[in-house]
């Protein structure tokens, strides 16, 4: 099989999807020169009416999606950061995600948002993780942690017939994976245990799904055996996967991106607390990013947003040295 | 003849707006009595703009209404009873009991969200080569919000088959649109936009219907969005709640100067005075209306409550495992 890039993953995975299917657009704030690089070349192929630049409105262009996708379009919309999510916060969770359900199932709303995600040293207003807000606003929430999954979830989500948004994690949109040349789907809902382990269960998110193997490559080395659990949608959580997986190793830790009081993190340990209690031998441990704005110099940096080997190494010690 | 409308379409104007009219004073009744539950925002006096745009609507235009619009889906020809049916939180309810009577298909309860939504309707007719037109409709207050901006700049750089349609009944719930803009005319912002923007007495019928039109076919014929803003008036309070509280805000003098003008017994008298039809055609027409209504509530009160599990349904066109999930 062929490596590429995980952000041309995403890419190829929209490319193929718009070739067979007319009713998808792409719009966005500067998609024509594909500033993100996500839809680079896409302009000359499908031309300016299927890759519809967006003045900077973001809350109206996420409702004209919306209501193309009412009237039957399958709009891709690219948000240029995360945070300008929340300018659209309305037409995310209080309409696109309530149509379907208020109009007695009249109305769909496939529509996929592409969100990537930004970290190091641009703080404050362009460093925010909003996951966790889409997933408590009822929406399919997905965050591939490798190229071969960008592809497929991409697809899936496109595919969908609900609003979908995809998570692109900051730092790993660079780094090459094994794709197949073909489309494929993976579906969303379904998690994927991304290492086998024995002694305790490591939920990660994102590309913290990539330091949780890094850790535990570590710690095989010292004679502990960390299974690594991948969820790849983090709305709807797969549930099951997880719950199997902490019944072998009855230990947890939750490691996320999104912030400490209510994040993600926070509903994993919820669930687990509430369907798996008899399966565990420890206290559920988490590590998110700390309850501030993410400051700018990198050294304070480091104090809110977890890289991810040294806290979890630091988190199995606590737990399997007693 | 009334404009190009013939007696039998100058009488179904008439009943547009009489069912349109008695819908809303009988859901205010019902919601008075405890039939109908939660907010009930009435747009009674309102009713020209909604049949004036309706009918300037042609086979596949859509028209999203606002939250004062119930009137206006009886307009276009949804049963009443339907409709009645969701008020009730019924089964057979037009949205199955889900929506309720500020989230009907194609009504808003968020303001101003239908000019993104319509927009986005016209941009879709516009890939697929519909020739079709999107109707964004909303009101004095939502005019002053970000996202109706937005779309109405996308929909006029994007040369969109849209017309938005602006309800300026003077209030948003206290709040005179004199307090809320400093301009004569909402529709003077189209300048804004590079689009046109006109403004008609929305208590006249034909006015509406007139411009409307002629804004709908403009926008058909690949020439982009427009303004029309309605002059109108609500003589109800904004919802059923705030009635409760008596807000001083407006006079019963003021009230009363805009039932002169009401569009739907001025339509009357015109029609009897130009010699359309007979006072007893429109008695006649009255007591049709009055029978429909009535045949509706009834239906409505004798319709099932929806099964428990339709709380769980529609959540997902694409079922995925594990949702929706229970609260306990």
């Amino acid at each position: 099989m062929r490596e590429i890039r995980y952000l041309k993953a995403v890419s190829e995975a929209i490319e193929t999807e718009m070739d067979n299917d007319p009713s998808i657009f792409y719009m966005g704030e500067d998609v024509r020169f594909a500033l993100k690089g996500i839809v680079r070349g896409f302009i000359d192929k499908f031309g300016p009416e299927r890759i519809i630049d967006t003045p900077i409105s973001e809350s109206g262009f996420t409702g004209i999606a919306t209501g193309a996708a009412m009237w039957g379009m399958r709009p891709i919309v690219e948000f240029q950061i995360s945070m300008f999510c929340f300018l659209a916060f309305d037409e995310l969770v209080n309409q696109a995600v309530k149509w379907y359900y208020m109009s007695g199932g009249r109305y769909k709303v496939p529509v996929t948002y592409i969100v990537p995600l930004n970290f190091g040293s641009i703080a404050g207003q362009h460093s925010d993780s909003p996951h966790s807000f889409m997933v408590q606003g009822l929406m399919k929430t997905i965050m591939p942690a490798t190229a071969y999954d960008a592809k497929g979830l991409v697809t899936s989500a496109i595919r969908d017939n609900d609003p979908v948004i995809v998570f692109l994690p900051a730092g790993i949109t660079g780094k090459k994976g094994d794709v197949p040349e073909e489309q494929y789907t993976i579906p969303i809902g379904v998690g994927e245990i991304k290492r086998q382990g024995t002694d305790i269960t490591v939920v990660a998110t994102g590309r913290l799904v990539l330091k949780a193997l890094e850790a535990a490559e570590k710690l095989e080395s010292e004679g502990y055996s960390i299974e690594v659990f991948d969820p790849r949608t983090l709305f709807p959580l797969d549930k099951p996967m997880l719950a199997k997986s902490v019944a072998k190793t009855g230990r947890v830790v939750i490691m996320d991106d999104s912030t400490r009081t209510c994040g993600f993190a926070a509903e994993v340990a919820a669930f687990l607390s509430d369907e798996c209690f008899s399966s565990l031998k420890a206290p559920i441990k988490r590590i998110t990013r700390a309850d501030v704005p993410v400051p700018f110099s990198l050294t304070l940096e480091k104090q809110v947003v977890p890289d991810g080997v040294n806290e979890l190494i630091e988190k199995i010690y606590g737990i399997l040295k007693k | 003849m009334i404009e190009n409308f013939n007696k039998e379409k100058c009488l179904e104007i008439y009943r547009q707006l009489k069912i349109a009219r008695r819908f809303e004073e009988k859901t205010m009744e019902l919601g008075g009595q405890g039939e109908i539950l939660g907010s009930i925002h009435a747009g009674i006096g309102m009713e020209a703009v909604g049949v004036g745009v309706t009918l300037a609507l042609k086979k596949g235009d859509i028209a999203l209404k606002t939250h004062r619009a119930h009137g206006q889906l009886v307009a276009e020809g949804v049963d009443p009873k339907y409709l009645f049916a969701e008020l009730m939180g019924k089964e057979n309810g037009y949205n199955k009991g889900l929506g309720g009577s500020m989230h009907l298909a194609g009504l808003s309860g968020v303001l101003g969200v239908n000019v993104p939504m319509a927009s986005g309707a016209a941009l879709a007719f516009k890939m697929k080569k519909e020739p079709r037109v999107a109707v964004g409709q909303y009101g004095d207050g939502a005019a002053n919000l970000g996202p109706l901006h937005e779309a109405m700049n996308m929909a006029a750089i994007w040369t969109l088959p849209a017309v938005f349609v602006c309800e300026n009944n003077g209030y948003a719930v206290s709040t005179s649109s004199k307090y809320s803009t400093l301009l004569k005319n909402l529709s003077e912002r189209a300048k804004a936009y590079g689009i046109p923007g006109e403004t008609v007495d929305g208590m006249d019928v034909i006015e509406v219907y007139k411009a409307a039109s002629r804004l709908i076919e403009r926008a058909r014929s690949g020439q982009g969005p427009a303004i029309l803003e309605c002059k109108t008036y609500r003589y109800e309070d904004h919802s059923k709640s705030t009635a409760a509280q008596k807000l001083a805000y407006r006079t019963n003098e003021e009230i009363e100067e805009w039932r002169k003008k009401d569009p739907v017994i001025l339509w009357a008298a015109r029609l009897v005075k130009e010699n359309v039809c007979t006072k007893e055609e429109i008695a006649a027409m009255d007591a049709s209306v009055e029978k429909t209504i009535d045949e509706g509530v009834e239906f409505a009160r004798n319709s099932p409550l929806p099964p428990l599990e339709l709380a769980f349904k529609y959540m997902y066109a694409t079922e995925c495992q594990g949702i929706p999930q229970r609260g306990w």
